[in-house]
């Protein structure tokens, strides 16, 4: 396997009473795409939120475990340096409601960039990156909501990549898409792919298969298989996995 | 069947008695004045016991009691509504202090009128002055500006703050750079709505800052000034059988003022909820 970016061991999440993880270990290979699947109510999500951990903004979460991000116990990491390093971008499209430039430049002036010039080429750079350039080029002064909802998540995740992360985590990122932005969006993923470790959660399994290299499959809190997308599909260990590939809860 | 249309009829009636009665007074009280309103009158003191001249120093006085009291009201307040919203807890103390805003919202003015008598012109040594009358107005508005700037900041969608959080921003930047920028329409809408309301308020300014009539202008803050509500009560009160045109004048701009505030929150409401759901 590929060296991981992350190591998780034995990672169980509280929220309150509630055992949303049970003792997840994995490593998530770096520069490469996984997508975490399962039914609904799986921690799928959940799992995500660890990573960044955007779970503590939530009063009742805790975790125990360790994950590791390249060697460094995330819980002794600034949350706000940790950020830097893992982009995220949601479920809805939830661009500020600024301009284009200002989207896509608000990450990098938080952590200190104010030079004029270094923040153009940032834009640019980020908004290359995300396929949105050439629709945008001309506009980048116009307030963002008046974008289309495409437009909007590919806007998303440009302002995820302007703070330059390792990781980027999207949470089932064209559930509020049509078809075609989503191809768009999946197309995107592969091309970001080289570059950066992509963990996308996904309730459309067929995007899973498409798009990932390495599939997660949870259910009701557990981990129950890890492996490369072809053998997951091609021979699925457990027999919840193959019950859920082939349709029977989703 | 015959019921619901009695009582569609009745319900109707009395709602629409109800704006009847509003543009009867309001239009009434403007219509009457309005022929006395002319620029000689807006621009110039009053003369002879004030009943010759116009309403110069009441028009400045009034603006010179708004400026102090909001800005005393609108940063303790914005910031008092940006805790109780972006940073304290859902908890007993929060509902307490809400609560405690609306109750203070609900105070007589006369009663603001004391409590700033002794506070500001008395244990703070500042007498009648504009500073005394502004404070004690501030100290009025302030439970509008609070819980209209937190209804605003509670409306900004959560989603913005995590995709702030999510870039590594912390709680002060995501406050400040993203969620109040995005709701600081809807809170300066708040703000017109506290002037609307301490515009015309008579009982706090006849305590701690009104002058009965003065002959120039204050040269500072220390000073006393006349304002547009108390003019026109000291107007009314020392000619009690005599509508004069001076009086009638006043009455027509301060509603004119008050009027034209509440439009443009009407108006500005619309197109907020328009935006919001385009």
């Amino acid at each position: 396997m590929i060296e991981p970016i992350f190591k998780i061991e034995k990672l169980n999440v509280f929220y309150g009473e509630k055992h949303a993880l049970k003792e997840v270990t994995c490593d998530i290979p770096q520069r490469k795409v996984t997508a975490v699947v399962g039914p609904s109510g799986c921690g799928k999500s959940t799992f995500l939120r660890v990573l960044n951990r955007m779970n503590d903004l939530i009063p009742s979460y805790r975790h125990t475990g360790s994950v590791k991000l390249l060697g460094d116990e995330i819980l002794d990491m600034d949350p706000v340096l940790l950020r830097k390093h893992i982009g995220m971008v949601f479920q809805k499209p939830n661009p500020f409601p600024k301009t284009i430039q200002e989207n896509v430049t608000y990450g990098p002036k938080i952590h200190g960039i104010k030079n004029r010039q270094a923040l153009r080429e940032i834009t640019e750079k980020s908004l290359r990156q995300a396929a949105l350039w050439d629709e945008v080029k001309d506009e980048l002064k116009k307030n963002a909501t008046n974008l289309s909802g495409g437009q909007q998540q590919r806007l998303c995740i440009a302002r995820a990549l302007s703070v330059e992360p390792d990781v980027l985590l999207l949470d089932e990122p064209t559930s509020a898409l049509d078809p075609i932005a989503t191809q768009k969006i999946e197309t995107l993923i592969e091309e970001l792919s080289e570059k950066y470790t992509i963990v996308i959660v996904t309730h459309n399994l067929q995007q899973a298969l498409r798009i990932s290299d390495y599939v997660m499959f949870f259910y009701v809190g557990e981990l129950v298989e890890f492996d490369t997308t072809e053998k997951i599909t091609s021979n699925p260990k457990d027999q919840r996995t193959s019950d859920y590939l082939r349709g029977i809860f989703s | 069947m015959i019921t619901d249309r009695i009582v569609k009829i009745v319900f109707g009636i009395i709602s629409y008695l109800l704006v009847t009665i509003i543009l009867l007074i309001v239009g009434f009280l403007i219509l009457s004045g309005l022929d006395d309103i002319n620029l000689e009158f807006l621009t110039s003191f009053p003369r002879n016991s004030m009943t010759e001249g116009g309403i110069w120093p009441a028009i400045l006085g009034t603006a010179y009691f708004l400026s102090i009291a909001l800005l005393f009201s609108v940063p303790v307040g914005i910031l008092a509504a940006v805790y109780l919203s972006e940073y304290s807890k859902e908890n007993r103390l929060q509902r307490l202090v809400l609560t405690a805003n609306n109750i203070l919202a609900g105070i007589p003015s006369v009663v603001f009128g004391m409590f700033g008598l002794s506070l500001f012109s008395i244990t703070f040594g500042f007498g009648t002055s504009i500073i005394a009358g502004g404070l004690t107005l501030g100290i009025m508005s302030l439970p509008y500006v609070i819980s209209n700037t937190h209804e605003s900041l509670v409306a900004v969608p959560k989603s913005y703050r995590e995709a702030s959080m999510a870039l590594g921003a912390n709680k002060a930047e995501t406050t400040f750079m993203i969620v109040i920028p995005a709701s600081s329409s809807r809170i300066l809408t708040g703000v017109i709505i506290a002037i609307g309301r301490i515009i015309g308020e008579t009982a706090p300014l006849l305590f701690t800052g009104a002058a009965f009539y003065i002959t120039r202008n204050p040269s500072g803050p220390f000073e006393p000034a006349m304002a547009l509500p108390t003019h026109i009560f000291v107007l009314s009160a020392i000619y009690p059988d005599n509508v004069t045109p001076q009086l009638e004048g006043s009455i027509s701009v301060l509603l004119i003022i008050v009027v034209a505030l509440f439009m443009s929150v009407a108006i500005r409401r619309r197109r907020e909820s328009r935006k919001m759901e385009g």
